[in-house]
């Protein structure tokens, strides 16, 4: 059970994936704690987590604006040139007639990501200011449950698929759009693998 | 080798607090989540996303993903019929990308999930280290399958030239996107630690009693 940060203790902790029992040294001395019976991550700890998250999350959402701002790609179909933004493929499929791919288009690739950048800016960026947020428990949960449904690496994957099927019939142009992407998929992937709920909520203690 | 449930312990799901449970049922002290020792009616949800998934999946194959409308005429693809139009017209290492995230992985994501329920369901202690690694192995790689969902969404959006040539998406887009939230769903609410728990309790039969630290 966590005391004060500041003190070196013992805790203990279970494994989420086997339910083992173990000790932990707190802070933990590596950056990555695995379980002694089934190696999954146990604790992952990094002193400066929070700031590193900040940082990565606002360059991550400037990328992100700019990924929606401009199109992806155009092809240039014997005189016809078009192009499509993220925002627009969406849309395209609301019109015609699959709505329910839309909507899980739109959830794994706009609202998921900008839900967590903008959520994670929100309670970084007041904790930082030594405030604690308003509805931070709830918010919290939100990013926990919606963080499988972010799908944008996929995204790109699926836009690369795209152009090299398309060459075949159409001269393509890539956008400004794509190129925010293949610079904001490590970045997010960083983001990600910087957040530290259970550093969070030791600081959200602390603030109350 | 002891386990938090055997000393009324549970781990909150949402912020990874361990805390007591004496009646098996109650909140997060910390950040007010429910609380329990095992997800609650996992393998029967599993289950029930699995069974869902499984049939769907037949249309989301059998029907067609894209419809290529052309001045020669209109086309139907098949997810399989894609694939093999890629491989046949050079482009084999998209044809087995494409391959692999379309059909591969959702199909052994289903095989991987049941063979999982059913070890469990029959409570069998056979190579659990192996097991978990197979259940990370499903969470990991599921989400790749939506590929297939956002190629025909962007190239629907794009090709559009008036009475030369279009694409439009067909029907076994949308059973193909509902198969790959249901896998999503059925591994998200399979329980890893019922893996081990028939493990623990023939340990805890036995007498057997060590204690581990980092």
């Amino acid at each position: 059970m966590p005391t004060d940060s500041a003190t070196e203790a013992v805790e203990l902790i279970a494994c989420h994936e086997c339910d083992q029992l173990q000790r932990l040294h707190y802070p933990p001395r590596a950056r990555v704690v695995r379980c002694c019976r089934c190696g999954a991550e146990v604790y992952r700890y990094h002193p400066d987590a929070l700031n590193r998250t900040l940082a990565l999350t606002v360059a991550s959402l400037l990328l992100f604006i700019v990924a929606n701002a401009f199109p992806i790609v155009a092809i240039d179909m014997q005189g016809n040139v078009l192009s499509t933004s993220m925002f627009g493929a969406v849309a395209h499929l609301w019109t015609t007639h699959v709505p329910i791919v839309a909507v899980l288009v739109a959830l794994t690739t706009l609202i998921v990501p900008s839900l967590t950048l903008l959520l994670l800016i929100y309670l970084l960026g007041l904790m930082q200011l030594g405030r604690r947020p308003p509805g931070a428990a709830e918010l919290l949960r939100l990013l926990h449950l919606s963080r499988p449904w972010g799908m944008i690496e996929v995204y790109l994957l699926g836009i690369l698929v795209s152009v090299v099927k398309l060459m075949a019939y159409a001269a393509v142009i890539p956008g400004v759009s794509l190129w925010a992407l293949v610079l904001l998929i490590p970045l997010m992937a960083a983001m990600l693998g910087s957040i530290h709920t259970d550093l969070i909520w030791r600081r959200l203690e602390q603030l109350k | 080798m002891t386990t938090a449930q055997r000393m009324r312990l549970a781990n909150c799901h949402d912020c990874g607090l361990l805390s007591r449970l004496p009646g098996g049922h109650g909140h997060c002290p910390r950040c007010g989540a429910a609380l329990h020792f095992r997800k609650p009616a996992s393998l029967a949800k599993t289950w029930a996303y699995l069974i869902a998934a499984i049939i769907l999946y037949i249309p989301a194959n059998t029907l067609p993903m894209m419809i290529t409308g052309s001045i020669v005429g209109t086309q139907a693809d098949t997810i399989l019929s894609g694939v093999v139009y890629l491989w046949t017209s050079g482009e084999w290492p998209l044809a087995a990308l494409v391959f692999f995230a379309s059909i591969m992985v959702p199909l052994l994501k289903m095989i991987a999930i049941l063979l999982l329920l059913i070890t469990c369901q029959r409570r069998s202690r056979w190579q659990p280290q192996q097991r978990i690694k197979l259940y990370r192995l499903v969470e990991f790689v599921g989400r790749w399958s939506m590929l297939d969902i956002y190629v025909v969404t962007i190239l629907a959006a794009l090709v559009q030239v008036q009475s030369l040539a279009s694409i439009a998406a067909g029907p076994a887009a949308v059973a193909f996107a509902i198969v790959v939230v249901l896998t999503m769903l059925s591994a998200m609410s399979f329980d890893p630690r019922l893996i081990w728990d028939p493990i623990d309790e023939e340990q805890e039969a036995s007498g057997e009693n060590h204690d581990t630290s980092h």
